[in-house]
């Protein structure tokens, strides 16, 4: 077969393939987007017959919300009869159960995935190991060829010299005796043997990290390395026939109605609420708040909001918790950038740190214990791998290990407050110096280019009109979101996905700046009729997402609103009260226990559920803020600010479905699939769980690369689960023909999502006073109140 | 519907369960510990029958297990909250530490016997007792064929000299044993050291070690701060029949050589519980090699802070994943001629400091071999520490010694408290004279050292292929 060919081949096939992020930088993406194309169900069955999955909650899933009450008899039985099942709702979920028992066992590794993987994971480690292996930058085929041709473990080990130098052509000749039709499925059953490994090549080459770039891996080199070894283990290189089950068809169909029907009960309860809310006129002048926030659209920011409009008189918004910079940051203190924005965009932006010259003496401080600390850290690394010096530090240091374990094994909070004060005794970047934003075609760090005010201001002018911002109050503040766990695996699962699993404060930072740049401000009046009062301080902070607290960064704050930023930090300590009696389930509203908690979960080594993280997420509300004000949606909705009356021509609307929908259905289904098949796009319970090369995790002693989420990340206990898997609803709250047209203009991109069901759709119609639902199809309208 | 109906969390019904065991492993943990402290004023003996001994290292084992166990079983407590066997997991856990208390104590032939084998069982259950079934199964199965052969070993060994001696405890065995049946001697201590080298996971026996991540995380420091060490108790308590027997040799090129293996192979490591099991053989290895140095009293001081380490390790193990940049490394490393006299003179003030402060290396014999290795450990850390250009010069000076000291002193603390409290343990503490093993190793250790220093063995990728083979799991303890 042709090279060209087999590249063609290989290129469409890993485009099916889902990606695997590292876990430095985690994106709770859609496993399954490379098959958006077909309906929700086919894709399911599709993927199930190359990597087997099930797809759909289970029979106790579904018992579980059944009992809660979140599945609605009515509704569940329209769902059962409208696809010709005549079982009662009883009887269907019997039935689910009895098909369910009869499902298949995990395989042990065979020989060839077991070699491989042995191979993949030296190769691909990033920085775990003393010796690494060897001749890595020539790229992993080569690699392999070099030193595999030294272990004896193989057999016929004459067939690895007798391979082509290039990967393609090794393709070419070890399945030379293939004719072209036969070809395609023996590269897809190979590329889908090991879906985690193989995603993290494909993640490797669509992210050329600086791994990537000094050790480069290919799906070809992939490919060649497994089709040798299934040469010279004289492994077959067809794929054996994966029969499937007749009553698969039923069972599937059954779990689809459990599934609609569990969707539409949680439909009809937000609608409903939300429709109540859109129906109040309102009453009266509005009065200026006290200060303005902006949070992410995170779920976790509904309850947060909540918190913060109740302590005072405060106004908040929702925008993508990247704040409409789409950066990547460089960090003063390490060699290393991460990517600030959502994954589906690309970082134009170079974030640098600038000091500020008042503040030399404080970077100073802040260099000097970092290079102290990374000095001592290198020093152990060193240790640790030296002999016999390694014997002689186990043994001057095993005392301190002992304090160190007693103290947070027994005392998580002590270690808390001792952790708190070195951080802050060291210090950090936003203390002491500006973010400077510069074009990243001009990707030299030497010359910095920073962006021009019209630049900046274009930023700024998306920010306040996707928002619908109105009138401005002499303190806003933007706080992005972070979480801070202790020996957290998943730690950055818990950060900003909008961020591309990375805290949000920088972004945040770099937004609170342009909005106070004089210049921009004039460029806003002039250009975009958008005025901000010479008066308004925008500020920017974090939330913190384990502990509820806010930080400001108040560092370069005027005087004259000393008082003003006090008062503000008073009432967030109230909010973040507020929000952990909710978050730790603390009834009697003690503010010590909320503390204590707080603390004990930020910094516990040995706890697996240190926040729920975007845990229950069901929803993406597109609307002002005034239609959730009252409602308390148990911070399961991402919530986006947007006013219909000021977005004449729809490109505001088409804006926030583009990016922050598209973020939130990943998210949601990422959680659905990880949920619902925990092994093979989750991780599996953190319990025994292995760290591979300091980017992903492996189950106990080896095997696939794991994918998404762990199971303490979803489920309550080992069966209770805390993510009830729905697909998204997406609610909006603006004229429907608008929507629709929307959503027509962009049927390759959007518009599948909705007509393939990856996600739900619900219009409210502030003119026509209506509800329309895709789920309902085009039939039903039901009129408000 | 015929489905459990349950809503209540296992979290929340765990809890008081796990209150209670929790707070009586650190009860028993804190009464061993002031008897330990005690010890120290009012030294302590007592024998039950021929059944149970009670002596200063039985307390020191046994506090050392009970506050690993302690702290796992507080770990696991939230750790595991939500695990469906979490109850059984806490129970196994104690019955494992009662085990090793029994073994710490006993002193009949058979119950030494008896609770050794039941730390393996118990161990195996912890192994694959609480994962997925299949992978569960085959490395459970795996772990207990290993103990029951080291259980056989020290079984045949210590009843060879319960017939010989017609003794049935092993003190009375000690005080029995005569020189003159060499060959009785001999056999029975091959036996010893040979289950005590399979226990270790010493080379060629490391296999269940490296499939053992089937293991729950708080189950995997339990075994290698506790489980593993169970051979250099054994060859302590046995030491009197050990020095008769002229095997020490053994042990010092069985551990020395083992030590070499799982650290090499540690080096090529990406996994991080797999990392640690190798680092922990080279522990063991080490810790057998102080035995054959006759240092039991070292060994022992080396299981409990190799313990400590290890189990902080593994119980951290979860905040290894990192971002790094490829270019890290040793970009910003400058080197000038005269750091090298301050590295040597360092390396020899460490020694100065080690030796004073614990007495071992003064002389002529086997103790220079434990300040040797200090010496190479500050010669390396200085060297390194002092090329880190990125500090400035003045507190690199400055810190060094800040670094160096505190820690030779804590070490010295602990292992002069457990060589006073076991001075009454028959044998514990003997320097040889200095033999042709112990220069092997000295000299393969010193080439070891300059190996590294200069990276020579990245050349060989013979070896590396080698080190990566002999660290993998058994095929069938891992799932897809
Ligand atoms: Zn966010």
């Amino acid at each position: 077969m042709k090279k060209e060919t087999i590249t063609a081949s290989i290129r469409a096939l890993s485009d099916q393939l889902p990606s695997n992020w590292p876990l430095y930088s985690f994106v709770t993406s859609n496993p399954l987007s490379g098959l958006e194309n077909l309906r929700f169900e086919e894709a399911i069955s599709r993927i199930r017959k190359d990597i087997g999955i099930e797809g759909y909650p289970s029979a106790k899933a579904f018992k579980q919300a059944w009992e809660k009450g979140a599945i609605d008899r009515s509704i569940l039985e329209r769902q059962l009869q409208d696809r010709g099942i005549t079982f009662s709702a009883e009887e269907s979920l019997w039935r689910i159960q009895d098909l369910e028992s009869q499902s298949s066992k995990s395989h042990l590794l065979g020989d060839v995935d077991r070699q491989l993987i042995k191979w993949l994971t030296v190769f691909l480690d990033e920085g775990s190991t003393e010796w690494s292996m060897p001749n890595r930058d020539s790229g992993f085929y080569k690699a392999w060829q070099s030193t595999a041709r030294f272990d004896p473990t193989l057999p016929n080990r004459q067939i690895i010299r007798s391979l082509p130098d290039e990967p393609l052509e090794a393709i070419q000749h070890l399945t030379s005796h293939f004719g072209s039709d036969d070809l395609e499925p023996i590269l897809k059953h190979h590329l889908f043997a090991l879906p985690g490994w193989v995603g993290y090549i494909k993640y490797r080459i669509e992210n050329p990290s600086d791994w990537q770039k000094a050790y480069p891996i290919t799906m070809k080199d992939y490919l060649a390395v497994r089709l040798a070894l299934c040469s010279m283990l004289d492994s077959d290189l067809t794929p054996s026939e994966n029969p499937v089950k007749q009553d698969r068809k039923e069972l599937d169909k059954l779990k689809l109605a459990w599934l609609t029907a569990m969707e539409r009960t949680y439909q009809e309860t937000l609608i409903n609420q939300v429709k109540k809310q859109a129906l109040i006129k309102p009453n009266g002048t509005k009065k200026i708040p006290d200060a303005q926030f902006v949070f992410c659209i995170d779920t976790r920011s509904e309850r947060i909001r909540r918190a913060v409009e109740k302590a005072g008189n405060y106004e908040t918004f929702g925008y993508a918790g990247f704040f409409g910079v789409a950066m990547e940051y460089i960090h003063p203190e390490k060699e290393i950038r991460h990517k600030s924005c959502p994954p589906i965009l690309d970082a134009e932006l170079n974030a640098t740190e600038q000091v500020r010259k008042e503040d030399v003496n404080t970077f100073e401080n802040f260099d000097y214990y970092n290079s102290l600390k990374k000095a001592i850290d290198r020093l152990i690394f060193s240790l640790k791998n030296n002999i016999p010096a390694s014997f002689g530090y186990v043994e001057s240091t095993g005392f301190f290990y002992a304090l160190s374990m007693l103290v947070r094994t027994l005392a998580p909070n002590l270690f808390h407050r001792i952790k708190e004060y070195v951080s802050e005794f060291i210090g950090h970047p936003e203390y002491f110096s500006d973010i400077i934003l510069s074009s990243q075609s001009s990707d030299n760090l030497q010359t910095i280019n920073e962006l021009s005010a019209t630049e900046k201001a274009e930023i700024a002018k998306s920010a306040f009109e996707l928002m619908g911002w109105e009138e401005f109050s002499d303190l806003v503040v933007f706080a992005g979101h972070g979480s801070q766990t202790a020996n957290n695996p998943y730690a950055s699962a818990l950060d900003c996905g909008a961020c591309a699993g990375n805290k949000g404060r920088h972004n945040a930072r770099a937004l609170a700046d342009i909005c106070n740049d004089k210049k921009v401000r004039k460029l806003l009046t002039k250009d975009y009729d958008i005025t901000i009062p010479e008066d308004t301080l925008f500020l920017a902070a974090e939330h913190n997402t384990t502990t509820n607290h806010i930080h400001l960064f108040d560092e370069k704050v005027p005087e004259r609103f000393a008082q003003r930023v006090k008062q503000l930090k008073n009432d967030l300590r109230t909010a973040q009260n507020y929000a952990n009696y909710e978050q730790f389930d603390i009834l009697d509203g003690n503010q010590k226990a909320s503390r204590l908690e707080a603390a004990r979960r930020a910094s516990d080594w040995a706890e697996t559920r240190p926040e729920w993280g975007l845990a229950g997420n069901a929803s993406f509300i597109i609307a002002p803020r005034e239609l959730t004000a009252n409602l308390n949606l148990e911070a399961r909705s991402f919530l986006h600010s947007y006013d219909w009356q000021k977005d004449s021509d729809g490109k505001k609307l088409e804006a926030i479905l583009q990016g922050p929908m598209v973020v939130t259905q990943w998210i949601n289904n990422h959680y659905y699939f990880a949920t619902v098949d925990n092994e093979k796009f989750g991780s599996g319970t953190k319990v025994t769980q292995n760290v591979t090369g300091k980017y992903g995790v492996v189950q106990g002693n080896g095997g696939d690369l794991k994918f998404g989420l762990p199971l303490e990340s979803l489920h309550e206990d080992e069966a209770l689960l805390e993510h009830l898997p729905l697909r998204l609803t997406v609610v909006i709250y603006a004229p429907e023909q608008k929507v629709k047209s929307i959503f027509a203009s962009n049927q390759k991109t959007l518009g599948k999502l909705i007509e393939n069901e990856w996600i739900h759709l619900a219009v409210l119609d502030p003119q026509k006073e209506t509800v329309r639902n895709s789920l309902w199809k085009n039939s039903e309208t039901s009129v408000f109140g | 519907m015929s489905l459990e109906s349950r809503n209540e969390s296992l979290r929340q019904k765990n809890r008081p369960f796990s209150t209670v065991i929790v707070l009586l492993m650190w009860t028993l943990t804190l009464s061993l510990s002031s008897l330990l402290s005690a010890s120290f004023f009012y030294p302590l003996e007592f024998q039950i029958g021929q059944i149970l001994l009670v002596d200063h290292l039985a307390l020191i084992i046994s506090t050392a297990v009970t506050l690993f166990s302690s702290i796992v079983l507080s770990y696991s407590a939230r750790y595991m909250a939500g695990h469906k066997k979490l109850r059984r997991f806490l129970i196994n856990c104690v019955l494992f530490t009662v085990s090793a208390l029994l073994m710490a104590i006993s002193n009949h032939v058979l119950l030494f016997i008896a609770s050794w084998l039941s730390m393996g069982l118990l161990m195996a259950e912890l192994i694959g007792g609480y994962t997925k079934y299949h992978e569960g199964k085959a490395s459970k199965k795996n772990a207990r064929n290993y103990f029951l052969v080291s259980t056989a070993l020290v079984a045949a060994g210590l009843l060879w000299l319960a017939m010989l001696t017609g003794a049935w405890s092993i003190s009375e065995i000690i005080s029995l044993v005569e020189q003159d049946r060499q060959l009785v001697i001999w056999q029975a201590s091959l036996l010893l050291i040979a289950g005590a080298v399979v226990q270790s996971a010493l080379f060629p026996f490391q296999r269940w070690l490296m499939s053992s991540m089937t293991a729950p995380t708080p189950a995997s420091a339990l075994m290698h701060a506790g489980f593993v060490n169970a051979g250099a108790v054994l060859l302590t308590r046995t030491a009197t029949v050990i020095y008769m027997s002229d095997l020490l040799w053994v042990l010092v090129m069985v551990g020395g050589i083992g030590a070499l293996i799982g650290k090499f192979s540690k080096f090529v490591q990406a996994n991080i519980k797999q990392k640690l099991a190798c680092s922990t053989t080279a522990q063991m290895g080490f810790m057998l090699l102080q035995c054959g140095l006759g240092f039991f009293s070292a060994a022992v001081a080396h299981l409990i802070l190799h313990g400590f380490y290890k189990a902080y390790l593994f119980l951290s193990s979860g905040s290894n994943v990192v971002q790094e940049s490829p270019y890290n490394g040793d970009s910003k490393r400058s080197w000038k001629q005269w750091y090298l006299p301050v590295t040597l003179l360092s390396g020899l003030a460490g020694g100065w400091l080690f030796a004073i402060s614990t007495g071992k290396g003064l002389e002529l014999n086997s103790g220079l071999f434990l300040t040797f290795v200090i010496v190479l450990t500050v010669i390396h850390g200085a060297q390194d520490f002092l090329g880190r250009s990125s500090l400035p010069l003045l507190s690199r000076l400055i810190a060094l010694p800040l670094i160096i000291i505190p820690a030779l002193l804590a070490y010295a603390v602990i292992f002069n408290g457990i060589s006073v409290l076991m001075q009454q343990t028959p044998m514990a503490e003997v320097a040889l004279p200095i033999g042709w093993d112990q220069i092997t190793i000295g000299v393969l250790y010193l080439a070891t050292f300059l190996t590294i220093e200069l990276k020579w063995y990245k050349k060989s990728r013979r070896l590396y292929v080698y080190l990566l083979n002999v660290s993998q799991p058994k095929s069938n303890t891992i799932l897809q």
